[in-house]
């Protein structure tokens, strides 16, 4: 076959390397997004064959570990049958089936990039990654570095290239050992395509070779293409591209080279013949290993998915015939699932709701003396507005052991003959009794307690183009927004409680990982806190009542922010209530206590070291020290085992158990039967669960090579990444602590709606339409009335047969918490 | 109260015989075991100090056990235990037991859990001898248990690529060190005509007497601890191994690599202070190096971007300025330096992942946005300089690199050709066999009596060479390094006097381990594709394979689990205080045996396995 010459078009081929470069942004940010976002365009098993033949990647679970998946009987016999005969073709479903349960298949694929790398071990037998990798990765760790060095780079103000240049032409050592790569660095003229052309040759082979030498180190090149795309992810800025970077890398390959082989040897092309360049991108037939994996994967999440379809057509909560005590707003965490369940359970007459934790406000937020702003809101929208802390009294509290005197000659001296003593004991008392540290990130710390925030604008104010505060329409739209689209529009309660959610933990660089996802990676006090100032206000209620939503004069917000790793809740501006309020506030105060501590000790079944036959208050105390000790790698479990998201009426889930497992987005379809608020549900909760979701399962079934691998010898790498020992590449995704217990589904959206609204609404939005087409959120459609349920299957909606049988019915789920520790099946309760 | 003293060493041994019993998945157990070990040895310590402090801290010694005895020579385990040991004994062990709590948590579920305290407890009880250590010889035996562990807890991650280059470069750094221990060993028999105790290095006139005597020994054998004492502790020019070993979970990087293992050096000098010391050239030399090492890698420090880095330069500065505390004699301040440094250091690594948290908090509401400054171009350029040189780390990595690899690579490729079929194979093996006989009937000329043993003993090592150079035989890499050790017994002969039973001790563990490791290797080959050329990973399916196959290979390099340890020191005896080349060469040939066993282990049972159903890292993570 003739390949045509290709021309090697520079830019083209930056962009093409930039879309499926990891796209994690420094820790401090860390939100969750698809691992693969640059397959999405493919359908999902597909992509993951594709990214499995071009990457090698380890897309899915191995054949094995379904089949012990099955073995242990979370893989159903029946679901696996059904599934087998959907996906035989005309041949033989015997066949397929030997093929499922019995062959030893084998995926033989050796993944295309990294080929062209290996000539030089295999001609010239030189290791040129661990001739290059280590200069490389300091010289851009430095230039990076937010301030672990105790030296800062000398020239922050310049471009990585310029950078460099100055560095070299500073110094009298040179950073380059060949005096023809310093002429390089130096000459105009020179780009990419020339330094190619000089270590290559063949411009048919330039794409091929940077896609290999880039994804040697996929972690560093990712992270100077998130810090290009967005520069204000450091707050101590720096000017890197990605063009930059290689065009450093291929000098350092030139200086390796040519003190070992000597340039004589190049460019390759001349000098060796190479096997004829590869299609990087090639379509991709399905194989019989793949179908097989297909199967097992759809059998696994179905075993899952077809319980809770089951469980949410069989056991409809009866709508609520006593007057509500309260009502409280949570995200729509999955880690507030169980917190609402168990806060029903405590208090039987309150209501919960589910919506995106920023509670409709798109804010920036700064808080007392910071000198930054930082976004409290989902990462895809751009605020207008900036939100403002006053009052802040707490100093941030210092730690000797963090100062960079420790770390010189003299300072160093006397600090490390004295201090020494100081920190055994500091050693001792965390290990016997973790207490707070400077060391340790607070949910709490984001927004003060007894500080204010101002809320409303006032003449215009405008600071770096945000406008400080909302005006009273602005606010009306956001209250509106919450209160429409989660269906809370009359009947309110004397209290309504919003709750947002952050956590807490130590010595664990992955904390903003932790927060509010909607919040973008912080915690979501200030929103909760803003929202419901905005809720309280009568020239506001006014303008609400003109909207037909009618707020009674006794009905009060309270803002309040629950830590999902030490199941605690704090209140704000508990100062408004009346004497009343305040009354029946205490009283719901404990129930939230009685609910927090059966929360952690649900929690706490999947701690095993944490001996759970005990009473709940006993165990939460023991979850709440796990945030605090410096030697726990797993504070909390996160978004582990989470697959679905869930929008409809509570009704619908009140009365069954989802094990933290679900996303809960509360939505009434009656008051919007045109689907325009669920719009805007879908198109903030299926990118940000669906991000979450796909994180997690590309994580756990690739821990090494998409996931971070183990924490345990993460090393902190200029406080923006983190790495295996001092000279590693960077290791995006999630580390193994914060994934071992998940099992890899993909995410079920439900909905309860019309089919023809809910079609309407995904296939008018490309975006959404990818999601959902392409599978990699999976769809199922609950309808209102008949409570049918269809799911999508390539673009079509079919309908979903409820297995025969009925859902377990459990009284005492707290005995069930103390027996298992793995995922427990959906179950129907009874708590009354 | 002298008889207590193997207590120290016996509590963390029972400790680790009792977790061992254990299954892989019975972390509880493990744990509770170790936990009690380290509580009690806690305890122990405590109240021997508070008995010993109180009859009035004088030191104690005991002749433990008698290993081997001659009419001129006595092997004998010694222990001795003093103000240092004291110091070093309580701290280790308080920091050992902090951070075993620490890890019983920190390292729940993670695979590898029982082999991560079987490591830290072998790491520990190395400590405890080398502390205790009455003498070299005694010395010598935790020295090489360190060595092993160091290397199997930097590689514990062991099928990840960096963590086991790593763990062999350490490895083969810190064999340097051992060549300064077995050459201060075979020195010192000459020097003193006998095993020498270290009590007895306390009487300073009779030191001073040798020393008027020996000059030139007396300063070789203090080059030779000032040469094992910067390897372990990192000094000039060796500094550039502790940053690359902290590979392992961060505890046992915090504890062994921040604090106790880093500071081992300053021990050793402590320990023979009273020998060293009273040359005046060495003294300097050590204060100069200390010097020079402080200033190295703070330069280094300042510069790093990686917690680990920055913190494994500041503290290798501080034992810098440690060693030049210990020449200019002040004892005490040493001893508080090395403790509150490896407290500091190891606390500091500990909490280093909060880092992010902590800084970004102090970033975001103390930043200062940089200014451009009006500089003189001095000022620029020295500054650049500096800079570039910190982050080169000096180039030391390079640089012994350069020194000690690049020359053994060069030879190593030169020997390639030889390509041994079976008969010369078994000729190598039995050609030293008549010659043993017959050396008591040849008659010597002065010069061949010279030349000969070096030429055998040269034979010996251009074998061990000449492996590391095979990339494709294992099995004929273990054979040959199995026979080397005959080629070494040879050399010997020739200075008469190397009895049959010597030999045997020597040859008995050879032949046993490498038998045994032969057959291993042998049966791996029927059942796995591997060669030398990469790595294969195969202790991934084969957990016991790899242990069994490491213990060969830890009896075939003389470590003291078999005779063969005692074997290589009585050896050494024989060799003649002018043999000065000949010791070296067979001190280089174990070494290299060493680092060749570990390198093979490394390539067939360490690195990432060649399996598309496991998740594997890449190369460069």
């Amino acid at each position: 076959m003739r390949i045509d010459k290709k021309i090697f078009d520079e830019s083209q081929v930056m962009r093409h390397l930039i879309h499926y470069l990891p796209a994690q942004v420094p820790l401090k940010d860390f939100v969750h997004h698809n691992t693969l976002h640059a397959f999405q365009n493919t359908s999902f098993f597909k992509a993951l064959q594709k990214a499995n033949t071009i990457f090698g990647y380890k897309t899915t679970l191995s054949l094995s570990e379904y089949r012990t998946l099955f073995k242990e009987g979370v893989i159903d016999k029946e679901t696996l049958n059904n599934i087998i005969h959907k996906y035989k073709e005309d041949k033989d479903f015997l066949n397929l089936k030997t093929l499922v349960f019995d062959e030893n298949l084998l995926n033989t694929t050796l993944p295309l990039i990294g080929n062209l790398r290996e000539v030089w071990k295999k001609y010239f037998y030189i290791d040129l990654d661990m001739l290059v990798h280590p200069k490389l990765f300091k010289l851009i760790g430095v230039y990076l570095d937010q301030g672990v060095s105790e030296k800062r780079f000398p020239y922050p103000d310049k471009t990585f290239l310029e950078a460099v240049r100055t560095l070299q032409k500073n110094s009298m050592v040179s950073v380059f050992q060949s005096d023809k790569v310093v002429e390089l660095l130096y000459d105009p003229k020179a780009t990419i395509t020339s330094l190619l052309s000089s270590i290559v040759g063949d411009p048919d082979y330039y794409e091929q070779y940077l896609f290999d030498q880039q994804f040697s180190h996929p972690g560093w090149s990712g992270m100077v293409c998130s810090i290009e795309r967005n520069p204000q992810t450091l707050l101590d800025q720096r000017k890197v591209t990605l063009h930059d970077f290689i065009f450093i890398e291929l000098l350092f390959e030139i200086d390796a080279l040519d003190k070992s082989i000597g340039l004589d040897k190049l460019p390759l092309t001349k000098c060796i013949k190479l096997s004829p360049p590869i299609v990087l991108f090639p379509t991709i037939k399905v194989d019989k290993y793949w179908k097989v994996i297909a199967i097992w994967q759809e059998a696994l999440e179905w075993s899952y998915h077809s319980q809770v379809l089951q469980g949410l057509v069989q056991s409809v909560a009866k709508t609520q015939e006593k007057t509500t005590s309260f009502q409280a707003f949570f995200c729509i965490d999955d880690r507030e699932e169980s917190l609402r369940r168990h806060l029903e359970q405590a208090a039987p007459n309150c209501e919960t709701f589910g919506t995106p934790g920023h509670f409709g406000m798109v804010a920036m937020y700064q808080p007392d003396s910071g000198k930054f702003y930082t976004q409290v809101c989902p990462g895809s929208l751009k605020p207008r507005h900036l939100i403002k802390e006053e009052g802040r009294v707490d100093r941030n509290r210092k730690d000797i052991h963090f100062h960079k005197a420790s770390h010189r000659l003299f300072t160093g001296w006397f600090l490390s003959q004295t201090i020494g003593f100081w920190s055994v004991v500091r050693l001792f008392f965390n290990l016997f009794k973790p207490q707070v540290s400077p060391a340790h990130s607070s949910a709490f710390e984001h927004m003060e307690h007894a500080s204010t925030i101002v809320v409303e604008n006032k003449n215009n104010t405008e600071e770096n183009g945000y406008k400080i505060g909302y005006a009273v329409d602005e606010m009306v739209e956001i209250v509106y927004g919450l209160l429409k689209s989660t269906g809370l529009t009359k009947e309110f309660s004397q209290l309504v409680y919003l709750v947002g959610h952050g956590g807490s933990s130590t010595n664990n660089p992955y904390y903003a990982g932790y927060n509010c996802g909607a919040c973008s990676g912080r915690a979501g006090s200030v929103n909760s806190r803003a929202v419901a100032e905005m809720a309280n206000r009568e020239d506001v209620r006014k303008n609400l009542g003109y909207k037909g939503i009618v707020i009674p004069k006794t009905t009060l917000f309270l803002g309040a922010l629950h830590d999902t790793t030490r199941d605690e809740v704090t209140f704000y501006d508990e100062e408004v209530l009346s004497l009343n309020h305040k009354e029946a506030h205490s009283t719901y105060k404990k129930q939230f206590e009685i609910a927090l501590s059966h929360n952690a000790k649900e929690r706490a079944r999947q701690f095993l070291l944490t001996d759970i036959k005990r009473d709940a208050i006993k165990v939460h105390k023991d979850v709440k020290d796990r945030s605090t000790a410096l030697f726990e790698p797993r504070p909390e479990l996160n978004h582990s085992n989470n697959t679905l998201c869930i929008i409809g009426n509570r009704y619908l889930t009140k009365k069954i158990f989802l094990d933290q497992r679900a996303f809960l987005n509360s939505y009434d379809y009656k008051q919007d039967l045109e689907g325009e608020q669920l719009k805007g549900i879908l198109e903030a909760a299926t990118p940000v669960c669906g991000g979450i979701n796909l994180e997690y399962y590309f994580s756990s079934v690739d821990n090494e090579k998409l996931g971070a691998g183990s924490k345990l010898p993460h090393n902190v790498i200029g406080l923006f990444g983190v790495a295996n020992g001092v000279k590693g590449d960077l290791r995006p995704g999630l580390p193994l602590q914060m994934i071992d217990v998940h099992v890899p589904l993909r995410l079920m959206m439900v909905v309860e709606h019309y089919s023809e609204v809910i079609m309407g609404l995904i296939r008018n939005n490309k975006e959404l339409w990818e999601w959902y087409n392409n599978e990699w959120v999976k769809l199922a459609v609950i309808h209102p009335e008949t409570k049918n349920i269809s799911y999508l299957v390539k673009g079509e909606l079919v309908p979903f047969e409820v297995p025969k049988g009925a859902i377990e019915i459990v009284s005492d789920l707290e005995s069930v918490f103390e027996r298992n520790s793995s995922n427990l099946p959906v179950y129907q309760f009874n708590n009354l | 109260m002298e008889n207590l003293l193997p207590f120290f060493i016996l509590i963390p041994l029972l400790g680790l015989f009792f977790s061992m019993l254990f299954s892989e998945t019975k972390e509880k157990w493990i744990s509770r075991t170790i936990l009690s070990a380290m509580g009690a040895y806690v305890l122990f310590t405590i109240f021997f100090i508070i008995i010993w402090l109180f009859k009035g801290d004088v030191y104690l010694n005991i002749n433990e056990i008698s290993l081997y005895r001659s009419n001129d020579y006595n092997f004998f385990i010694d222990f001795y235990f003093d103000k240092v040991s004291a110091v070093y004994l309580l701290f280790s062990g308080i920091l050992s037991y902090l951070i075993a709590l620490y890890s019983r948590v920190y390292l729940h579920k993670e695979p590898g859990y029982k082999r991560f305290f079987t490591t830290f407890m072998l790491f520990f009880i190395s400590i405890q001898i080398i502390v205790l250590a009455g003498n070299f010889e005694t010395l010598f035996i935790g020295w090489e248990i360190l060595g092993i562990s160091s290397f199997l807890l930097i590689a514990y991650y062991r099928h990840r690529y960096l963590p086991v280059r790593n763990g062999l470069k350490v490895y083969s750094v810190y064999r340097i060190a051992d060549v300064g221990i077995l050459i201060t060993i075979w020195l010192s028999h000459h020097l003193w005509h006998e095993n020498i105790t270290f009590e007895q290095l306390k009487n300073s006139q009779l030191v001073a007497e040798h020393l008027v005597t020996h000059p030139w020994i007396g300063i070789i054998i203090s080059l030779s601890i000032i040469l094992a004492a910067s390897v372990k502790s990192a000094q000039f020019p060796f500094s550039s191994w502790l940053p690359r070993a902290m590979e392992g979970p961060t505890p046992s990087s915090a504890i062994f690599y921040g604090s106790i293992a880093a500071h081992i050096g300053v021990f050793l000098l402590l320990r023979t202070a009273a020998f060293w010391q009273q040359i005046l050239v060495i003294k300097i030399l050590v204060i100069v190096l200390g010097i020079v090492t402080a200033i190295v890698a703070t330069i280094s420090s300042r510069v790093q971007y990686s917690a680990k880095a920055q913190i494994a330069y500041s503290s290798v500065a501080q034992i810098g300025i440690m060693f030049a505390e210990v020449a200019l004699g002040f004892e005490t301040i040493a001893l508080i330096h090395m403790v509150s440094n490896a407290f500091l250091r190891s606390y500091q690594l500990l909490v280093s992942p909060s880092m992010v948290a902590y800084y970004i908090r102090e970033q975001f509401y103390q930043f200062i946005p940089y200014k451009k400054e009006a500089k003189r171009g001095w000022l620029i350029k020295y500054e650049a300089t500096l800079y570039v040189i910190g982050l080169n780390e000096w180039k030391l990595d390079q640089f012994l690199y350069a020194i000690f690899w690049n020359p053994i690579k060069s030879i190593g490729k030169l020997l390639i050709y030889f390509q041994p079929k079976l008969g010369v194979h078994i000729g190598l093996a039995i050609l030293p066999i008549p010659l043993f006989f017959t050396t008591e009937l040849i008659h010597f000329t002065e010069k061949s009596h010279r030349i000969v043993p070096i030429v055998v003993a040269g034979i010996a090592l251009l074998m061990v060479i000449r492996t590391f150079s095979e990339r494709k035989n294992p099995l004929l890499a273990w054979s040959m390094l199995s026979f080397s050790h005959l080629w070494v017994v040879l050399s010997i002969t020739f200075n008469d006097r190397l009895n049959i039973w010597e030999s045997t001790f020597y040859l008995s563990g050879v032949l046993l381990s490498g038998t045994v490791g032969f057959f291993i290797l042998y049966n791996l080959s029927k059942e796995e594709k591997f060669d030398l050329n990469r790595f294969y990973g195969l202790a991934f399916y084969r957990k016991n394979t790899a242990f069994w196959y490491l213990l060969c290979s830890l009896g075939l390099m003389g470590f003291p689990i078999t005779t063969t340890f005692l074997g290589e020191d009585l050896l050494f005896t024989h060799i003649e205080e002018h043999q000065l080349l000949l010791a070296f060469l067979i001190s280089l040939t174990f070494i290299l045996t060493g680092i060749s066993l570990i390198r093979m282990y490394a390539r067939i049972f360490m690195g990432p396995p060649n399996d598309s159903r496991i998740s594997t890292a890449k190369r460069s993570a």
